[in-house]
């Protein structure tokens, strides 16, 4: 008796759960949870999109959501911002990595040139001319050396989707009062924020690290290879560890075959930090050939007589911390992709380098190509279903299920030429995304 | 050498393969961690020790809540220099993850700290406007004292306010809870003023602060 009594209570309440899925009520659950605020009930918006569910156009109505000013400073920023540093944290004031994605999403453009375009966003002068307290807004002191610009936008009161305005042609500092044309951009990759948060000291290996991580959902454990070859693996990687040469093949081999095949791409880059001197001499993002001869932005690079190697970073190869002498000396941003074996072929959906119309679609190396590589794979799409999934879904799924929803969501927006606010739109409605 | 009989026989074959596996799984470590065959691609987990996420609902960020305060109270767009200070103050202490688990009460504390700040952004802005005008405070009149102001007057702010913050309606137990509160609260107010304010202030506070606000 008491079990009957339990199932008609469980009973009631799964009615009662189903029979609160008005119209009304899904219109405000996609509402809120697409803008990442809450919106009163009697939200005219959330009204106009019960209207559209009622006639059964439930991505009409997820369009009216992304129309709002918080869908991008809110829910596409706070996405943005866990992929921008190192701590993957939303706590992080915007930035220029974030305010890149923001813009390629209002503006519908390709996703994919989010890796290997020659813009960046910024601030219309136009639209912040009139505000207090004042926007910095210097291209160097502001934006190529420092956060102030977006930190400071992101405090005003100004819609920061709306204000946001591309800028064709990248900038890289030369000093505290000059800089060049970015002579490797991409996209986001060479942002301000992402190249201080992992080109900073190191090998340039965690440029590569995280790549993978943040665009291909991808954990350098989770594609390690101990059977590709080792060519490129560097110098500075010990080839005994501990005195033991297995440990290395069955171990360290699996990761750095990679990591190291596709690091070069990044050989000629380097971030230096603000030194904290009396004069706070600036630091930024570094070129080999940046044409600096002195001071803070000279390009240290590897100048050590045997490597004949002048043209990539000193901390690439290492000359002062030899290892394995025969290991690879790299001497050009060129690489390899050793992430096409077994398990990887298929995990990443290798399909060439994404079409690109700049000067640079002949090159065969830099971040550029290695942007554009990565942007056309097939796990690139599916990553970014995966992350605008548990931006607004909230919730996990098993891992067959996951393969499988982020698979078709991946090739929604890749037919949809990987526009970022459709497929925000296409998860939101989902049947899967609201439990 | 003296034959092992059947039982020591079988703790060593299970002795052989235990430390046979333990060798194997150390220097296969990499390839353990890839995806099984044919499985073709999945999304590691980067979360590998926390419980899964089944929760309907789920908790909003710092800035999440920040926003959604902004918005529900109709101040987006126009937040006051001491609603950013108090943000600033609080940040560090709201929810950085979207987990429900995070929910503590420095993190309830610092919601309605800022939650204060904006209902006093709020009232000063709906004061600031003839009644007609108002969206929660349409039928109170802040010239007079509390006990001056009806019932009806703060039933009708709830309602709003819990349409705005919560996007329900109030339900029996919360009603009677805030009518309890208004009761108490006009009887000790006083004759001034200043006592109807503070009792909205309060009343909005406490509702904006509730956890209905900051989940979704």
């Amino acid at each position: 008796m008491k079990a009957v009594v339990a199932l008609l209570c469980i009973f009631s309440a799964a009615q009662s759960f189903a029979q609160d899925r008005s119209p009304q009520d899904e219109a405000l659950w996609i509402l809120n949870r697409l803008t990442g605020v809450r919106n009163p009930a009697d939200s005219p918006v959330a009204a106009q999109m019960a209207t559209l569910i009622t006639n059964g156009d439930k991505k009409g109505a997820a369009a009216l959501a992304t129309q709002q000013p918080q869908f991008l400073s809110v829910t596409v920023k706070e996405m943005a911002a866990q992929m921008s540093t190192r701590e993957e944290t939303v706590a992080i004031p915007l930035n220029d990595f974030a305010a890149g994605i923001i813009g390629v999403t209002r503006d519908e453009s390709d996703a994919r040139e989010l890796l290997h375009g020659n813009f960046y966003y910024t601030a219309d002068p136009a639209k912040i001319a009139a505000v207090t307290p004042v926007i910095p807004n210097n291209l160097l002191t502001d934006i190529l050396l420092s956060n102030l610009h977006y930190n400071a936008l992101e405090r005003s009161n100004l819609d920061v989707g709306a204000t946001l305005l591309r800028v064709e042609g990248q900038q890289i500092p030369t000093s505290a009062t000059t800089s060049i044309a970015n002579p490797d951009p991409a996209g986001i990759l060479t942002s301000h924020a992402f190249l201080a948060a992992h080109a900073v000291a190191g090998t340039n290996r965690r440029l590569v690290e995280y790549t993978f991580r943040e665009f291909m959902c991808t954990e350098m454990i989770g594609m390690a290879d101990t059977g590709a070859p080792d060519v490129r693996i560097g110098r500075d990687i010990e080839r005994s560890p501990g005195g033991d040469p297995l440990k290395f093949q069955a171990n360290c081999k699996g990761c750095h075959t990679v990591m190291d095949g596709f690091r070069g791409a990044f050989s000629k880059w380097d971030y230096v930090p603000t030194l904290s001197n009396a004069a706070q001499t600036p630091g930024g993002a570094i070129y080999v050939g940046n044409g600096v001869t002195a001071g803070n932005f000279q390009p240290r690079i590897d100048n050590n007589a045997n490597d004949n190697a002048a043209g990539v970073m000193f901390k690439m190869n290492r000359p002062d911390f030899v290892q394995y002498s025969g290991g690879y000396i790299l001497r050009d941003d060129s690489f390899i992709n050793n992430a096409v074996r077994g398990v990887n072929a298929t995990r990443f959906g290798w399909r060439g380098l994404a079409p690109d119309s700049s000067p640079l679609a002949s090159a065969t190396g830099g971040v550029h190509t290695f942007g554009r590589l990565i942007a056309n794979s097939a796990q690139f799409s599916r990553c970014f279903a995966k992350r605008v999934f548990d931006q607004i879904c909230k919730h996990d799924l098993s891992d067959s299920d996951k393969d499988a929803l982020f698979a078709s969501l991946g090739m929604e927006f890749e037919q949809n030429s990987y526009n970022l606010k459709k497929l925000f739109q296409a998860v939101a409605v989902h049947p899967r995304c609201r439990l | 050498m003296k034959k092992l009989n059947m039982k020591w026989k079988r703790i060593s074959l299970i002795l052989a393969a235990m430390a046979g596996l333990s060798t194997l799984s150390f220097n296969c470590a990499p390839s353990m961690f890839q995806a099984p065959k044919g499985h073709g691609f999945s999304f590691s987990s980067f979360d590998v020790f926390a419980a899964p996420k089944v929760s309907p609902y789920s908790l909003m960020t710092s800035r999440q809540t920040y926003k959604t305060f902004l918005n529900v109270t109709g101040q987006e767009g126009a937040a006051t220099t001491a609603q950013q200070n108090e943000y600033d103050l609080r940040s560090a202490t709201l929810a950085t993850t979207d987990r429900l688990t995070n929910v503590n009460a420095p993190l309830q504390m610092a919601a309605t700290s800022l939650a204060g700040e904006m209902c006093n952004g709020l009232l000063a802005k709906e004061i600031a406007l003839p009644a007609a005008s108002r969206r929660f405070f349409g039928q109170v009149d802040f010239a007079r004292s509390a006990a001056q102001n009806t019932p009806a007057a703060f039933d009708a702010a709830v309602g709003m306010m819990a349409t705005s913050f919560w996007g329900r309606a109030p339900s029996s137990e919360e009603s009677k809870l805030l009518n309890s509160f208004y009761t108490e609260f006009s009887a000790g107010a006083g004759t001034a003023a200043a006592g109807t304010r503070n009792l909205y202030l309060a009343a909005c506070t406490g509702m904006l602060a509730a956890f209905d606000t900051y989940n979704y």
